[in-house]
Protein backbone atom coordinates (compact mmCIF):
# COMPACT_ATOMS: atom_id res chain seq x y z
CA UNK A 1 0.00 0.00 0.00
CA UNK A 2 2.87 2.12 0.62
CA UNK A 3 5.80 2.74 2.85
CA UNK A 4 4.59 2.47 6.07
CA UNK A 5 2.92 -1.01 5.03
CA UNK A 6 6.55 -2.21 5.48
CA UNK A 7 7.21 -1.01 8.74
CA UNK A 8 3.81 -2.28 10.46
CA UNK A 9 1.84 -4.88 8.41
CA UNK A 10 -1.38 -4.16 7.07
CA UNK A 11 -3.56 -6.91 8.56
CA UNK A 12 -2.23 -5.37 12.03
CA UNK A 13 -3.57 -1.96 10.96
CA UNK A 14 -6.37 -3.01 9.47
CA UNK A 15 -7.28 -5.09 12.40
CA UNK A 16 -6.25 -2.52 15.19
CA UNK A 17 -4.46 -5.80 16.73
CA UNK A 18 -0.73 -3.71 17.13
CA UNK A 19 2.05 -6.00 18.52
CA UNK A 20 4.50 -4.23 20.87
CA UNK A 21 6.70 -3.71 18.86
CA UNK A 22 4.39 -2.41 16.16
CA UNK A 23 3.21 0.44 18.53
CA UNK A 24 6.85 1.21 19.17
CA UNK A 25 7.42 2.02 15.70
CA UNK A 26 4.48 4.04 15.37
CA UNK A 27 6.58 6.35 17.98
CA UNK A 28 9.15 7.34 15.23
CA UNK A 29 7.42 6.70 11.78
CA UNK A 30 5.39 9.51 10.78
CA UNK A 31 4.07 7.58 7.88
CA UNK A 32 3.10 4.57 9.85
CA UNK A 33 0.88 6.84 12.26
CA UNK A 34 -1.16 8.55 9.08
CA UNK A 35 -1.85 4.55 7.89
CA UNK A 36 -3.12 3.90 11.64
CA UNK A 37 -4.96 7.06 11.56
CA UNK A 38 -6.60 5.89 8.70
CA UNK A 39 -7.43 2.21 9.28
CA UNK A 40 -8.95 3.07 12.47
CA UNK A 41 -11.18 5.49 10.98
CA UNK A 42 -12.32 2.86 8.52
CA UNK A 43 -12.25 0.23 11.44
CA UNK A 44 -15.15 2.85 13.08
CA UNK A 45 -16.91 3.34 9.48
CA UNK A 46 -17.09 -0.77 9.24
CA UNK A 47 -18.31 -0.89 13.16
CA UNK A 48 -20.76 2.17 12.97
CA UNK A 49 -22.46 0.52 9.95
CA UNK A 50 -23.10 -2.61 11.48
CA UNK A 51 -24.26 -1.15 14.87
CA UNK A 52 -26.94 0.43 13.20
CA UNK A 53 -28.40 -2.73 11.73
CA UNK A 54 -30.63 -4.45 13.50
CA UNK A 55 -32.18 -8.09 13.21
CA UNK A 56 -35.30 -8.74 12.96
CA UNK A 57 -36.89 -9.84 15.98
CA UNK A 58 -39.28 -12.47 15.94
CA UNK A 59 -37.39 -14.23 12.66
CA UNK A 60 -36.25 -17.19 14.93
CA UNK A 61 -39.88 -18.04 15.99
CA UNK A 62 -40.89 -17.63 12.60
CA UNK A 63 -38.33 -20.20 11.65
CA UNK A 64 -39.00 -22.87 13.68
CA UNK A 65 -42.84 -22.49 12.64
CA UNK A 66 -41.93 -23.20 9.39
CA UNK A 67 -39.72 -25.70 10.19
CA UNK A 68 -42.75 -27.24 12.15
CA UNK A 69 -45.00 -27.37 9.15
CA UNK A 70 -42.15 -28.85 7.09
CA UNK A 71 -41.69 -31.76 9.50
CA UNK A 72 -45.82 -32.02 9.68
CA UNK A 73 -45.51 -32.53 5.80
CA UNK A 74 -46.88 -29.39 5.04
CA UNK A 75 -44.76 -27.69 2.24
CA UNK A 76 -47.40 -25.85 0.83
CA UNK A 77 -46.82 -23.12 3.51
CA UNK A 78 -45.55 -20.22 2.50
CA UNK A 79 -41.69 -19.56 3.72
CA UNK A 80 -41.07 -16.83 6.05
CA UNK A 81 -39.57 -13.75 5.35
CA UNK A 82 -37.48 -11.61 7.57
CA UNK A 83 -38.80 -8.49 5.59
CA UNK A 84 -42.05 -9.85 6.19
CA UNK A 85 -41.74 -10.07 9.89
CA UNK A 86 -40.51 -6.73 9.79
CA UNK A 87 -43.92 -5.87 8.89
CA UNK A 88 -45.30 -6.83 12.30
CA UNK A 89 -47.72 -9.80 13.04
CA UNK A 90 -50.27 -7.47 13.55
CA UNK A 91 -50.02 -6.20 10.27
CA UNK A 92 -49.03 -9.23 8.52
CA UNK A 93 -52.00 -11.04 9.94
CA UNK A 94 -54.35 -7.88 9.13
CA UNK A 95 -52.67 -8.36 5.65
CA UNK A 96 -53.46 -11.73 5.49
CA UNK A 97 -56.97 -11.77 7.05
CA UNK A 98 -58.38 -9.01 4.90
CA UNK A 99 -57.21 -9.52 1.57
CA UNK A 100 -54.45 -12.20 0.77
CA UNK A 101 -56.53 -14.89 2.41
CA UNK A 102 -59.20 -14.40 0.55
CA UNK A 103 -57.80 -13.87 -2.70
CA UNK A 104 -55.55 -17.19 -2.19
CA UNK A 105 -59.05 -19.16 -2.47
CA UNK A 106 -61.23 -16.87 -4.41
CA UNK A 107 -61.94 -17.76 -8.09
CA UNK A 108 -58.39 -19.46 -8.41
CA UNK A 109 -56.68 -15.82 -8.33
CA UNK A 110 -54.20 -17.17 -6.20
CA UNK A 111 -52.57 -13.82 -4.62
CA UNK A 112 -49.94 -14.70 -2.07
CA UNK A 113 -46.98 -12.62 -1.15
CA UNK A 114 -43.70 -13.57 -2.85
CA UNK A 115 -41.41 -14.87 0.11
CA UNK A 116 -38.18 -14.70 -2.12
CA UNK A 117 -37.37 -13.74 -4.97
CA UNK A 118 -36.79 -16.76 -7.53
CA UNK A 119 -37.59 -19.76 -5.80
CA UNK A 120 -38.80 -21.13 -9.03
CA UNK A 121 -35.75 -21.23 -10.41
CA UNK A 122 -36.69 -17.92 -12.65
CA UNK A 123 -33.89 -15.61 -13.91
CA UNK A 124 -34.97 -12.58 -12.19
CA UNK A 125 -35.39 -11.89 -8.11
CA UNK A 126 -38.88 -10.87 -7.69
CA UNK A 127 -38.90 -8.28 -4.69
CA UNK A 128 -40.33 -9.24 -1.53
CA UNK A 129 -44.04 -8.17 -1.32
CA UNK A 130 -44.17 -8.89 -4.72
CA UNK A 131 -48.01 -10.34 -5.41
CA UNK A 132 -47.75 -13.25 -7.53
CA UNK A 133 -51.65 -12.77 -9.12
CA UNK A 134 -51.71 -16.45 -10.30
CA UNK A 135 -52.29 -15.34 -13.37
CA UNK A 136 -49.83 -15.76 -16.05
CA UNK A 137 -47.33 -13.16 -16.07
CA UNK A 138 -48.93 -10.92 -14.06
CA UNK A 139 -47.69 -9.53 -10.76
CA UNK A 140 -47.49 -6.68 -9.03
CA UNK A 141 -46.06 -4.27 -6.85
CA UNK A 142 -47.35 -1.54 -4.52
CA UNK A 143 -45.25 1.22 -3.02
CA UNK A 144 -44.75 4.66 -2.58
CA UNK A 145 -43.48 6.38 -5.90
CA UNK A 146 -39.89 7.58 -5.45
CA UNK A 147 -39.09 9.06 -8.47
CA UNK A 148 -39.24 9.45 -12.78
CA UNK A 149 -36.34 8.39 -14.50
CA UNK A 150 -37.58 9.20 -18.07
CA UNK A 151 -40.35 5.97 -18.99
CA UNK A 152 -38.81 4.19 -15.81
CA UNK A 153 -40.52 4.86 -12.23
CA UNK A 154 -38.45 3.83 -9.00
CA UNK A 155 -41.50 2.64 -6.62
CA UNK A 156 -39.99 2.13 -3.14
CA UNK A 157 -42.12 -1.30 -1.68
CA UNK A 158 -43.24 -1.43 1.86
CA UNK A 159 -40.80 -3.19 2.70
CA UNK A 160 -38.24 -0.27 2.42
CA UNK A 161 -36.91 -1.69 -1.25
CA UNK A 162 -36.98 0.28 -4.46
CA UNK A 163 -38.01 -1.61 -7.48
CA UNK A 164 -37.65 -0.03 -11.20
CA UNK A 165 -40.47 -0.12 -13.27
CA UNK A 166 -40.48 0.40 -17.17
CA UNK A 167 -43.29 2.00 -18.75
CA UNK A 168 -44.33 2.12 -22.38
CA UNK A 169 -46.72 2.57 -25.19
CA UNK A 170 -48.18 -0.01 -23.68
CA UNK A 171 -49.05 0.69 -20.40
CA UNK A 172 -52.45 1.93 -18.69
CA UNK A 173 -51.85 4.81 -16.48
CA UNK A 174 -54.77 5.73 -13.38
CA UNK A 175 -55.42 7.26 -10.12
CA UNK A 176 -58.02 6.79 -7.95
CA UNK A 177 -59.24 9.95 -6.68
CA UNK A 178 -62.68 10.84 -5.32
CA UNK A 179 -65.51 10.43 -7.00
CA UNK A 180 -69.17 11.37 -6.93
CA UNK A 181 -72.44 9.28 -6.34
CA UNK A 182 -73.82 10.68 -9.41
CA UNK A 183 -71.05 9.46 -11.61
CA UNK A 184 -72.04 5.72 -10.89
CA UNK A 185 -73.71 4.47 -13.74
CA UNK A 186 -75.81 1.14 -14.56
CA UNK A 187 -73.18 -1.11 -15.87
CA UNK A 188 -70.14 0.15 -13.79
CA UNK A 189 -67.79 -2.54 -12.39
CA UNK A 190 -67.43 -1.77 -8.57
CA UNK A 191 -66.28 -2.90 -4.82
CA UNK A 192 -68.35 -1.81 -2.41
CA UNK A 193 -67.72 -2.11 1.20
CA UNK A 194 -69.51 -1.50 4.28
CA UNK A 195 -71.70 -3.43 6.44
CA UNK A 196 -75.26 -4.82 6.51
CA UNK A 197 -78.07 -3.19 7.51
CA UNK A 198 -82.11 -3.38 7.21
CA UNK A 199 -81.38 -5.94 4.38
CA UNK A 200 -78.89 -4.06 2.19
CA UNK A 201 -75.64 -3.85 1.91
CA UNK A 202 -74.83 0.37 3.91
CA UNK A 203 -71.76 1.49 1.57
CA UNK A 204 -69.20 3.37 3.27
CA UNK A 205 -66.96 3.08 0.36
CA UNK A 206 -67.51 2.48 -3.36
CA UNK A 207 -64.60 1.72 -6.04
CA UNK A 208 -65.06 2.11 -9.67
CA UNK A 209 -63.14 -0.13 -11.31
CA UNK A 210 -61.98 0.29 -15.09
CA UNK A 211 -63.23 -3.15 -15.72
CA UNK A 212 -66.07 -5.95 -14.57
CA UNK A 213 -64.80 -8.61 -12.48
CA UNK A 214 -64.28 -12.25 -14.42
CA UNK A 215 -66.90 -14.99 -13.89
CA UNK A 216 -65.26 -17.36 -11.25
CA UNK A 217 -66.23 -21.48 -11.20
CA UNK A 218 -63.74 -22.03 -8.08
CA UNK A 219 -65.64 -24.18 -5.37
CA UNK A 220 -63.28 -22.61 -2.71
CA UNK A 221 -64.56 -19.79 -2.94
CA UNK A 222 -67.42 -20.58 -1.14
CA UNK A 223 -65.13 -20.87 1.86
CA UNK A 224 -64.33 -17.43 2.36
CA UNK A 225 -67.75 -15.89 2.47
CA UNK A 226 -67.08 -12.54 3.36
CA UNK A 227 -69.71 -9.64 4.62
CA UNK A 228 -69.49 -6.17 3.91
CA UNK A 229 -68.31 -6.14 1.10
CA UNK A 230 -69.06 -6.37 -2.95
CA UNK A 231 -67.54 -6.74 -6.17
CA UNK A 232 -69.68 -6.68 -9.32
CA UNK A 233 -71.44 -4.27 -11.79
CA UNK A 234 -73.92 -1.62 -10.85
CA UNK A 235 -78.29 -2.48 -12.14
CA UNK A 236 -80.82 -0.69 -10.92
CA UNK A 237 -79.43 2.42 -10.07
CA UNK A 238 -81.91 4.88 -8.18
CA UNK A 239 -80.94 7.58 -5.70
CA UNK A 240 -79.75 6.35 -2.89
CA UNK A 241 -79.72 2.43 -3.73
CA UNK A 242 -78.18 0.38 -6.23
CA UNK A 243 -77.46 -3.42 -6.58
CA UNK A 244 -74.29 -5.32 -7.61
CA UNK A 245 -74.40 -7.83 -9.11
CA UNK A 246 -71.79 -10.50 -8.34
CA UNK A 247 -69.71 -13.09 -11.05
CA UNK A 248 -71.60 -15.67 -9.35
CA UNK A 249 -75.04 -14.02 -10.53
CA UNK A 250 -75.66 -13.03 -6.62
CA UNK A 251 -77.48 -9.80 -6.82
CA UNK A 252 -76.80 -7.65 -3.30
CA UNK A 253 -78.72 -4.20 -2.50
CA UNK A 254 -76.59 -1.18 -1.79
CA UNK A 255 -77.61 1.77 -0.33
CA UNK A 256 -75.74 4.99 -0.06
CA UNK A 257 -75.87 7.90 1.77
CA UNK A 258 -73.75 10.85 2.25
CA UNK A 259 -71.60 9.63 4.11
CA UNK A 260 -70.44 7.19 1.34
CA UNK A 261 -67.32 7.80 -0.52
CA UNK A 262 -66.78 7.49 -3.41
CA UNK A 263 -63.23 6.53 -5.68
CA UNK A 264 -63.09 6.45 -9.31
CA UNK A 265 -60.59 5.03 -11.21
CA UNK A 266 -59.88 7.49 -14.02
CA UNK A 267 -57.19 7.12 -16.75
CA UNK A 268 -54.53 9.35 -16.83
CA UNK A 269 -50.87 10.79 -18.49
CA UNK A 270 -48.00 9.15 -16.74
CA UNK A 271 -46.46 12.40 -16.22
CA UNK A 272 -49.66 13.22 -13.58
CA UNK A 273 -48.50 10.95 -11.14
CA UNK A 274 -47.52 11.81 -8.09
CA UNK A 275 -44.40 11.64 -6.14
CA UNK A 276 -44.57 10.06 -2.99
CA UNK A 277 -48.15 8.85 -3.91
CA UNK A 278 -49.30 4.95 -2.91
CA UNK A 279 -48.33 3.30 -6.16
CA UNK A 280 -49.07 -0.24 -7.84
CA UNK A 281 -47.56 -1.32 -10.73
CA UNK A 282 -48.72 -4.71 -12.44
CA UNK A 283 -46.69 -6.21 -15.22
CA UNK A 284 -43.85 -8.51 -15.68
CA UNK A 285 -40.51 -8.94 -14.52
CA UNK A 286 -37.82 -8.74 -17.36
CA UNK A 287 -34.33 -10.31 -16.94
CA UNK A 288 -33.06 -7.74 -15.47
CA UNK A 289 -35.25 -7.38 -12.27
CA UNK A 290 -37.30 -4.68 -13.85
CA UNK A 291 -40.53 -4.72 -13.97
CA UNK A 292 -42.49 -3.92 -17.49
CA UNK A 293 -45.43 -2.42 -16.55
CA UNK A 294 -49.24 -3.48 -18.30
CA UNK A 295 -50.86 -0.75 -15.27
CA UNK A 296 -49.60 1.69 -13.24
CA UNK A 297 -52.39 2.66 -10.23
CA UNK A 298 -52.11 5.85 -7.91
CA UNK A 299 -53.80 6.45 -5.23
CA UNK A 300 -54.94 9.65 -4.48
CA UNK A 301 -57.99 8.94 -2.07
CA UNK A 302 -57.18 5.98 -0.12
CA UNK A 303 -60.22 3.50 -0.84
CA UNK A 304 -60.84 1.45 2.33
CA UNK A 305 -61.90 -1.99 1.27
CA UNK A 306 -62.98 -3.37 4.22
CA UNK A 307 -65.68 -2.53 6.45
CA UNK A 308 -65.88 -1.42 10.02
CA UNK A 309 -63.48 -3.60 12.00
CA UNK A 310 -64.38 -6.11 13.38
CA UNK A 311 -66.61 -7.15 10.51
CA UNK A 312 -67.07 -10.73 10.29
CA UNK A 313 -65.27 -13.09 7.92
CA UNK A 314 -68.01 -16.06 7.00
CA UNK A 315 -71.30 -15.82 8.79
CA UNK A 316 -72.47 -14.27 12.26
CA UNK A 317 -73.26 -10.32 13.05
CA UNK A 318 -75.61 -8.32 10.81
CA UNK A 319 -75.26 -11.52 8.25
CA UNK A 320 -76.75 -10.75 4.26
CA UNK A 321 -80.16 -9.95 3.25
CA UNK A 322 -82.21 -12.59 3.23
CA UNK A 323 -82.13 -13.90 -0.03
CA UNK A 324 -79.10 -13.00 -0.97
CA UNK A 325 -77.03 -15.63 0.88
CA UNK A 326 -73.72 -15.57 -1.27
CA UNK A 327 -72.42 -18.54 -2.55
CA UNK A 328 -68.61 -17.20 -2.44
CA UNK A 329 -66.62 -14.26 -1.84
CA UNK A 330 -67.43 -10.78 -3.26
CA UNK A 331 -63.96 -10.99 -4.91
CA UNK A 332 -64.24 -14.52 -6.42
CA UNK A 333 -63.71 -13.79 -9.80
CA UNK A 334 -61.76 -10.99 -9.61
CA UNK A 335 -59.58 -12.54 -12.49
CA UNK A 336 -56.86 -11.48 -14.38
CA UNK A 337 -57.56 -7.81 -15.51
CA UNK A 338 -54.17 -5.78 -14.74
CA UNK A 339 -56.28 -2.71 -13.86
CA UNK A 340 -58.39 -4.68 -11.27
CA UNK A 341 -55.21 -6.23 -9.95
CA UNK A 342 -54.09 -3.31 -9.63
CA UNK A 343 -56.83 -1.44 -8.37
CA UNK A 344 -56.91 -4.60 -5.33
CA UNK A 345 -53.02 -4.39 -4.46
CA UNK A 346 -53.73 -0.52 -3.71
CA UNK A 347 -56.77 -1.35 -1.55
CA UNK A 348 -54.59 -3.77 0.50
CA UNK A 349 -52.88 -2.17 3.73
CA UNK A 350 -49.83 -0.62 3.58
CA UNK B 1 -10.94 -16.90 19.79
CA UNK B 2 -7.61 -19.10 19.53
CA UNK B 3 -5.95 -17.07 22.42
CA UNK B 4 -3.27 -19.62 24.25
CA UNK B 5 -4.01 -21.11 27.30
CA UNK B 6 -1.88 -19.12 30.07
CA UNK B 7 -0.21 -20.42 33.02
CA UNK B 8 -1.67 -19.02 36.22
CA UNK B 9 0.50 -17.80 38.97
CA UNK B 10 0.20 -21.25 40.35
CA UNK B 11 1.38 -23.06 37.80
CA UNK B 12 -2.82 -23.61 37.36
CA UNK B 13 -4.02 -22.68 33.36
CA UNK B 14 -5.77 -19.74 32.81
CA UNK B 15 -8.48 -19.58 30.43
CA UNK B 16 -9.02 -16.51 28.45
CA UNK B 17 -13.03 -15.15 28.57
CA UNK B 18 -12.83 -15.45 24.83
CA UNK B 19 -11.97 -19.03 25.41
CA UNK B 20 -15.36 -19.19 27.86
CA UNK B 21 -17.21 -17.62 25.56
CA UNK B 22 -15.89 -20.45 22.50
CA UNK B 23 -16.52 -23.06 25.52
CA UNK B 24 -20.62 -21.19 25.86
CA UNK B 25 -20.80 -21.55 21.91
CA UNK B 26 -20.25 -24.62 21.40
CA UNK B 27 -22.26 -25.84 24.13
CA UNK B 28 -24.78 -23.51 22.51
CA UNK B 29 -24.44 -25.37 19.15
CA UNK B 30 -24.68 -28.83 20.43
CA UNK B 31 -28.31 -28.04 21.99
CA UNK B 32 -29.53 -26.28 18.61
CA UNK B 33 -28.16 -29.76 17.27
CA UNK B 34 -30.50 -31.66 19.78
CA UNK B 35 -33.16 -29.36 18.62
CA UNK B 36 -33.17 -26.65 21.59
CA UNK B 37 -35.22 -23.67 20.24
CA UNK B 38 -34.25 -21.80 22.78
CA UNK B 39 -30.28 -22.20 21.77
CA UNK B 40 -31.08 -21.04 18.51
CA UNK B 41 -32.58 -18.17 20.16
CA UNK B 42 -29.65 -17.40 22.57
CA UNK B 43 -27.05 -17.97 19.16
CA UNK B 44 -29.14 -15.58 17.54
CA UNK B 45 -29.07 -13.11 20.30
CA UNK B 46 -25.46 -13.56 20.59
CA UNK B 47 -24.52 -13.42 17.03
CA UNK B 48 -27.51 -12.08 14.66
CA UNK B 49 -26.45 -8.16 14.17
CA UNK B 50 -22.28 -9.49 13.51
CA UNK B 51 -23.70 -12.07 11.20
CA UNK B 52 -26.63 -9.51 9.55
CA UNK B 53 -23.52 -6.86 9.63
CA UNK B 54 -20.80 -9.53 7.82
CA UNK B 55 -24.07 -10.12 5.35
CA UNK B 56 -23.97 -6.71 4.45
CA UNK B 57 -21.11 -6.15 3.28
CA UNK B 58 -21.11 -8.68 0.93
CA UNK B 59 -24.87 -8.49 -0.51
CA UNK B 60 -25.27 -4.83 -0.18
CA UNK B 61 -28.47 -4.61 0.29
CA UNK B 62 -30.99 -4.67 3.35
CA UNK B 63 -33.44 -6.16 2.58
CA UNK B 64 -31.66 -9.14 1.43
CA UNK B 65 -29.30 -9.34 3.88
CA UNK B 66 -32.25 -10.07 6.23
CA UNK B 67 -33.54 -12.70 3.95
CA UNK B 68 -29.59 -14.30 3.82
CA UNK B 69 -29.83 -13.73 7.82
CA UNK B 70 -32.49 -16.10 7.60
CA UNK B 71 -30.91 -18.44 5.41
CA UNK B 72 -28.18 -18.74 7.82
CA UNK B 73 -30.21 -19.37 10.89
CA UNK B 74 -31.92 -22.15 9.00
CA UNK B 75 -29.37 -23.41 7.99
CA UNK B 76 -27.81 -23.97 11.53
CA UNK B 77 -30.96 -25.44 12.37
CA UNK B 78 -30.64 -28.11 10.31
CA UNK B 79 -27.06 -28.37 10.37
CA UNK B 80 -25.80 -27.86 13.87
CA UNK B 81 -24.95 -31.35 14.30
CA UNK B 82 -22.31 -31.10 11.64
CA UNK B 83 -20.46 -28.86 13.71
CA UNK B 84 -17.10 -30.66 14.65
CA UNK B 85 -15.62 -27.83 16.28
CA UNK B 86 -12.49 -27.57 13.90
CA UNK B 87 -13.42 -24.20 13.88
CA UNK B 88 -14.54 -21.65 16.30
CA UNK B 89 -18.55 -21.21 16.40
CA UNK B 90 -17.84 -17.61 15.37
CA UNK B 91 -16.04 -18.74 12.15
CA UNK B 92 -18.21 -21.06 11.46
CA UNK B 93 -21.12 -19.12 11.76
CA UNK B 94 -19.64 -16.55 9.44
CA UNK B 95 -18.77 -19.14 7.12
CA UNK B 96 -22.20 -19.98 6.44
CA UNK B 97 -23.48 -16.94 6.21
CA UNK B 98 -20.78 -16.18 3.44
CA UNK B 99 -21.56 -18.68 1.63
CA UNK B 100 -25.16 -17.89 1.70
CA UNK B 101 -24.56 -14.39 0.58
CA UNK B 102 -22.48 -15.40 -2.35
CA UNK B 103 -24.61 -18.37 -3.37
CA UNK B 104 -27.86 -15.77 -2.94
CA UNK B 105 -25.23 -13.06 -5.38
CA UNK B 106 -24.50 -16.10 -8.02
CA UNK B 107 -28.33 -17.18 -8.53
CA UNK B 108 -29.85 -13.57 -8.84
CA UNK B 109 -28.60 -10.45 -9.98
CA UNK B 110 -29.39 -7.89 -7.65
CA UNK B 111 -31.69 -6.01 -9.56
CA UNK B 112 -33.36 -3.54 -6.70
CA UNK B 113 -32.16 -0.74 -5.58
CA UNK B 114 -31.74 -0.16 -1.82
CA UNK B 115 -33.13 2.94 -0.19
CA UNK B 116 -29.73 4.04 1.69
CA UNK B 117 -28.03 3.60 -1.90
CA UNK B 118 -30.44 6.24 -3.23
CA UNK B 119 -30.21 8.58 -0.37
CA UNK B 120 -26.50 7.81 -0.56
CA UNK B 121 -25.69 8.13 -3.49
CA UNK B 122 -23.30 10.67 -4.22
CA UNK B 123 -24.64 13.93 -5.84
CA UNK B 124 -22.39 16.27 -8.99
CA UNK B 125 -21.81 18.48 -6.00
CA UNK B 126 -17.74 18.81 -4.99
CA UNK B 127 -16.99 16.72 -1.74
CA UNK B 128 -15.00 18.75 1.07
CA UNK B 129 -12.01 21.28 -0.61
CA UNK B 130 -8.93 20.05 0.76
CA UNK B 131 -9.74 17.54 3.69
CA UNK B 132 -6.79 15.57 4.60
CA UNK B 133 -7.32 11.78 5.21
CA UNK B 134 -6.31 12.50 8.31
CA UNK B 135 -9.37 14.09 9.38
CA UNK B 136 -11.76 11.87 7.72
CA UNK B 137 -15.16 11.57 9.14
CA UNK B 138 -16.65 8.25 10.13
CA UNK B 139 -19.61 9.00 7.93
CA UNK B 140 -18.01 10.24 4.87
CA UNK B 141 -15.99 6.67 5.63
CA UNK B 142 -18.74 4.69 5.56
CA UNK B 143 -20.79 5.95 2.31
CA UNK B 144 -17.23 5.84 0.44
CA UNK B 145 -17.26 1.70 1.65
CA UNK B 146 -20.76 1.29 0.83
CA UNK B 147 -19.74 1.82 -2.40
CA UNK B 148 -16.77 -0.03 -3.16
CA UNK B 149 -16.55 -3.76 -4.57
CA UNK B 150 -17.60 -6.99 -2.97
CA UNK B 151 -14.56 -8.18 -2.57
CA UNK B 152 -13.28 -5.51 -0.84
CA UNK B 153 -16.27 -4.63 1.67
CA UNK B 154 -16.11 -8.05 2.67
CA UNK B 155 -12.42 -8.46 3.47
CA UNK B 156 -13.16 -5.18 5.44
CA UNK B 157 -15.70 -6.44 7.53
CA UNK B 158 -14.49 -9.30 8.60
CA UNK B 159 -10.51 -7.85 9.64
CA UNK B 160 -12.37 -5.12 10.81
CA UNK B 161 -15.57 -6.20 13.07
CA UNK B 162 -16.12 -10.08 12.47
CA UNK B 163 -13.28 -10.93 16.09
CA UNK B 164 -11.70 -13.36 13.90
CA UNK B 165 -8.32 -14.14 13.79
CA UNK B 166 -6.49 -13.13 10.65
CA UNK B 167 -6.08 -17.20 9.81
CA UNK B 168 -9.52 -17.66 10.49
CA UNK B 169 -10.48 -14.64 8.07
CA UNK B 170 -8.07 -16.37 5.13
CA UNK B 171 -10.28 -19.43 6.35
CA UNK B 172 -13.85 -18.16 5.72
CA UNK B 173 -11.97 -16.62 2.33
CA UNK B 174 -10.84 -19.59 1.83
CA UNK B 175 -7.74 -17.83 0.78
CA UNK B 176 -3.55 -17.92 1.91
CA UNK B 177 -3.22 -16.01 4.95
CA UNK B 178 -0.97 -13.75 2.79
CA UNK B 179 -3.69 -12.96 0.50
CA UNK B 180 -5.85 -11.08 3.15
CA UNK B 181 -3.12 -8.51 3.43
CA UNK B 182 -2.99 -8.10 -0.31
CA UNK B 183 -6.15 -7.73 -0.28
CA UNK B 184 -6.58 -5.07 2.42
CA UNK B 185 -4.14 -3.46 0.64
CA UNK B 186 -6.50 -3.03 -2.59
CA UNK B 187 -9.43 -2.41 -0.47
CA UNK B 188 -7.21 0.31 1.49
CA UNK B 189 -6.39 1.69 -2.09
CA UNK B 190 -10.29 1.60 -3.56
CA UNK B 191 -11.48 3.25 -0.54
CA UNK B 192 -8.29 6.01 -0.51
CA UNK B 193 -9.20 6.57 -4.79
CA UNK B 194 -12.74 7.47 -3.79
CA UNK B 195 -12.09 9.61 -0.97
CA UNK B 196 -9.65 11.47 -3.20
CA UNK B 197 -12.57 11.74 -5.67
CA UNK B 198 -14.73 13.29 -2.81
CA UNK B 199 -12.11 15.68 -2.46
CA UNK B 200 -10.35 13.98 0.38
CA UNK B 201 -6.57 14.12 -0.26
CA UNK B 202 -3.64 12.76 1.64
Amino acid sequence: MNSAAAHVSVEELASGSLTTAAREHLHVCAACRQDAHEWSATRDAVNLMIAELHPPEGMIDELLAYADRESCGDRGGRRPTSRLLRLGRERWSRLVATVAALLLVAGGVGYGISARGGSSGASAIRPALTMMTGCSGLESVTGSLQGIEGTTLLIRVTAGRTVRVSTGPATHTYVQQPGTLTSIVIGDPVIVSGSYSDGSLRAADVGQLTSAPAASSSADAAKVLRQGQALGTVEDLAAGRFTVREPDGTRVAVSTSTATRVVATVPVDPAQLQLGARTAAVGTFGPDGTMVSTVLDQQASPLRLVGPPGAPIGGGGGGPPVGAQRSRSPLAGLGCDPATVATIALIMPA
Amino acid sequence: MTAPLDPGPAGDLVVHPAEDADASDVGLVGRVAAGDREALRDLYGRYGQMLLGQIRFVVGDRGLSEEVLQDTMAAVWRGAGSFRGEASVRSWLIGIARRQARDRIRRHRLVTVDDAVLVDRPGGAPGPEQVTLGRLEVGVVAEVIAGLGVAHREVLALVCASGLSMREVAEVLGIPAGTVGSRLSAARAALRASLEQRGYRR
